[in-house]
């Protein structure tokens, strides 16, 4: 019961507190921007450039033992 | 009679345009001397001491660059009266808004530690312990933006970056050769190892276009109420902004180079070191690169730290403006506070070892930040409903995505080249 309890306060607290980040998500879910060919493009390439090279530093800081 | 009626009429218009800028000058100005900020000082001293004066005209060439890109921020500010990070999260998505909220504010609390860093070492020079340095410089930092307005703040700002041009009569100080500086104007690769000039090449463009800096100007032309009217006078502003950071840059490696350029001395890594050295040679002007260290780095953390408080402020919806006291925005002034603290508080505990890593670490983390913040620029200015009559022009467009190709380019090869030392050939 006490446990029920304690889970149903921890439940409520971080809903609280994850709250503005869910609201925000919310509020600028759909991007107002007209995606026009080159805005699609634009974003794609963006994307694997991020992909790229995120993946590169990734792969440097695990095979040097948690460093750059 | 006519004549003098017409004289004094264009007269009294100077004078009114003049004061419309005085009152409408300082985002651009501010923006462009802290670009100058601890690390620039470093990269510039190191290339002075290195390449002598050869490479100035690099320097020069790098002013219209960082004009350009910042000069879409003004624009940008004025017409939609939103901070850049908000006007990701509308235009893009969520998506694009939290990374890019995410990875701000990682970037500038690690700029801001490379900062305090600079601070620290400067004030060292000349006996005060780093807690005094960290602690002062917080006190400092939290009394500029707690009075409640904006145009204080923004004038006593300038006030430090009129400092930042101390290089200046350093620079007259160490007696340079005339021809030998106007030699380095004109475009010249200087000999020796090319990968090592590489790496110093393009040390001093992420020195130039940092992602903070769009973040900052753009808030900062909403903070201070510009409008569409005013855009004008944000591109001057922004353009003397643009010449002061050149000639400051231009005139560190005039002092560096005429004082540390092959003199056999052991090879320069930090501006903190070139001042020691300098010090043994001509102890004013040594003492005056210490300074412009400090102040550098001063400059660099307020607006780092104001970048990241506006972009959290706008996208959470507090209250976020410097007009506003601190129990209207106390979330805002909370989080300015934090960021100062964690960030002098990581200086004072950390192992050098540590600190070393930051340095290295911001150089990377901020190639994940600023092609995305640079794209993101360049899409949102090609917006006909955001932007209306003030869009980018074809040549706008050809001329900004040349230079932001040429940005994430070499941005890009010079993080891989902090992460794989080598990679260029031995450097």
């Amino acid at each position: 019961m006490a446990d029920t309890k304690g889970s149903g306060l921890l439940k409520r607290l971080l809903s609280a507190r994850f709250r503005p980040f869910v609201e925000i998500t919310r509020k600028y879910r759909t991007p107002r921007i007209k995606m026009t060919r080159s805005v699609r493009i634009a974003l794609l390439l963006l994307r694997i450039y991020l992909i790229l090279i995120i993946g590169i530093l990734a792969f440097k800081f695990f095979t040097s033992g948690g460093t750059f | 009679m006519d004549f003098r009626a017409r004289f004094f009429y264009r007269y009294r218009r100077m004078v009114k345009t003049l004061q419309i800028y005085l009152i409408l000058a300082g985002p651009g100005i501010i923006v462009m001397v802290a670009d100058n900020d601890a690390g620039g000082i470093t990269t510039y001293s190191v290339t002075g001491a290195t390449y002598g004066y050869d490479l100035i005209w690099f320097l020069i060439l790098l002013g219209p660059i960082a004009y350009f890109v910042q000069e879409m921020t003004v624009r940008l500010g004025a017409v939609t009266k939103r901070g850049h990070a908000e006007a990701i999260f509308d235009a893009f998505g969520a998506f694009w808004g939290w990374f890019s909220l995410a990875d701000l504010a990682l970037t500038d609390w690690l700029t801001l530690i490379t900062e305090f860093i600079g601070m620290t070492a400067a004030l060292s020079i000349f006996g005060i312990p780093p807690l005094i340095t960290v602690i002062l410089v917080s006190v400092f930092m939290m009394g500029l933006v707690l009075h409640g307005r904006y145009w204080t703040f923004e004038k006593i700002v300038l006030f430090f970056c009129l400092i930042n041009l101390i290089y200046i009569p350093a620079a007259i100080l160490v007696n340079p050769s005339v021809p030998d500086v106007l030699h380095g104007v004109i475009p010249n690769l200087p000999g020796g190892d090319m990968a090592k000039l590489f790496f110093l090449l393009m040390a001093n463009i992420g020195t130039t276009i940092a992602p903070w800096m769009l973040f900052f100007q753009q808030s900062s032309v909403v903070d201070k109420g510009m409008k569409e009217k005013d855009i004008p006078f944000g591109k001057i502003d922004t353009a003397i902004g643009a010449v002061l950071t050149v000639l400051v840059a231009v005139f560190i490696i005039i002092v560096t180079a005429t004082l540390l350029h092959g003199t056999g001395q052991p090879p320069i890594e930090s501006a903190a070191q070139a001042a020691t050295t300098m010090q043994q040679e001509n102890y004013w002007v040594g003492t005056i690169l210490a300074i412009g260290l400090f102040d550098a780095g001063l400059l660099g953390a307020i607006c780092i730290s104001l970048a990241s408080s506006w972009a959290i402020g706008e996208v959470f919806g507090w209250a976020h403006s410097l007009n506003n006291k601190i129990r209207e925005a106390r979330w805002f002034y909370a989080f300015y506070f934090f960021l100062l603290v964690t960030a002098g508080a990581m200086v004072l505990i950390s192992t050098e070892k540590t600190l070393v890593a930051v340095t290295l670490f911001v150089q990377v983390i901020a190639v994940t930040l600023l092609p995305a913040a640079l794209v993101f620029l360049l899409l949102l200015l090609n917006s006909e409903e955001l932007m209306g009559k003030y869009k980018n022009t074809r040549t706008q467009n050809i001329i900004g995505a040349s230079i932001i190709s040429m940005i994430i380019a070499l941005s890009t090869l010079y993080a891989l080249s902090v992460v794989f030392p080598g990679i260029f050939g031995g450097f």
